[in-house]
């Protein structure tokens, strides 16, 4: 799993290896992530949307075995 | 007519003229050229700097949908979209967004299109630093 933003700074990491069933949803693997960091909870809400490679995907969308998932918060660009 | 499309996502300062070469064409008779700079002071606080990190890849690839998707909507030619990463400095430029067109009327609404689409889907993450410390700021979904 990689992370970015606030959600890199709060976890303290960029990239969070995390063991999966296969065709994980990007959902079940956010509940797996506040599982190993309880930390990341209030910030992992709806507003934060999911990508792999770099297009963005649907939080229902199953994982591929060893696809690296994107968390990405609230965008500030512009 | 055929558009051209130039994404940068650059850690290095903008410039103007490098957008104004990127769409300017003899059959577009003119370019809505929006500039984003970095404002202070912001939500009362005198902001020294920001630092703007992004997915850049991704950013790139956001960028470049953005600009074809203003393409198939509007009668445009060319479509240059720049975004600054690193330090920037209020008063500096963070965002280029600049599109020509045969008329003016397609120019202005795809270049606001872009701009728009930018600050909701472009990966680009906001640090904006004052005297009393710093903080994450976000663009307001929907209506940026």
């Amino acid at each position: 799993m990689r992370l970015f933003g606030p959600l890199a700074e709060a976890a303290g990491a960029v990239l969070l290896p995390l063991d999966l069933p296969l065709a994980a949803t990007a959902e079940a693997a956010v509940a797996a992530l506040v599982a190993r960091v309880p930390a990341l909870a209030p910030r992992l809400d709806a507003s934060v949307r999911f990508a792999v490679g770099v297009e963005y995907v649907p939080a229902d969308r199953p994982l591929a075995e060893g696809e690296t998932l994107c968390l990405l918060p609230p965008v500030g660009g512009g | 007519m055929m558009p051209s499309f130039q994404f940068v996502v650059t850690d290095a300062p903008l410039s103007l003229e490098a957008a104004s070469r990127a769409v300017a064409r003899e059959d577009c008779g003119g370019v809505a050229l929006f500039l984003g700079t970095v404002r202070s002071p912001n939500e009362g606080r005198a902001v020294e700097r920001i630092r703007y990190t992004a997915y850049r890849e991704m950013a790139e690839a956001e960028l470049a949908r953005i600009g074809r998707e203003a393409a198939k909507k509007w009668e445009i030619g060319n479509v240059y979209l720049a975004h600054r990463i690193g330090e920037v400095l209020p008063g500096e430029p963070s965002l280029i967004v600049a599109v020509s067109a045969p008329h003016r009327e397609a120019a202005f609404a795809a270049c606001r299109y872009a701009v728009e689409e930018l600050k909701r889907r472009a990966p680009v993450w906001k640090e904006e630093f004052a005297a009393d410390g710093k903080r994450w700021v976000e663009n307001p979904p929907g209506a940026p």
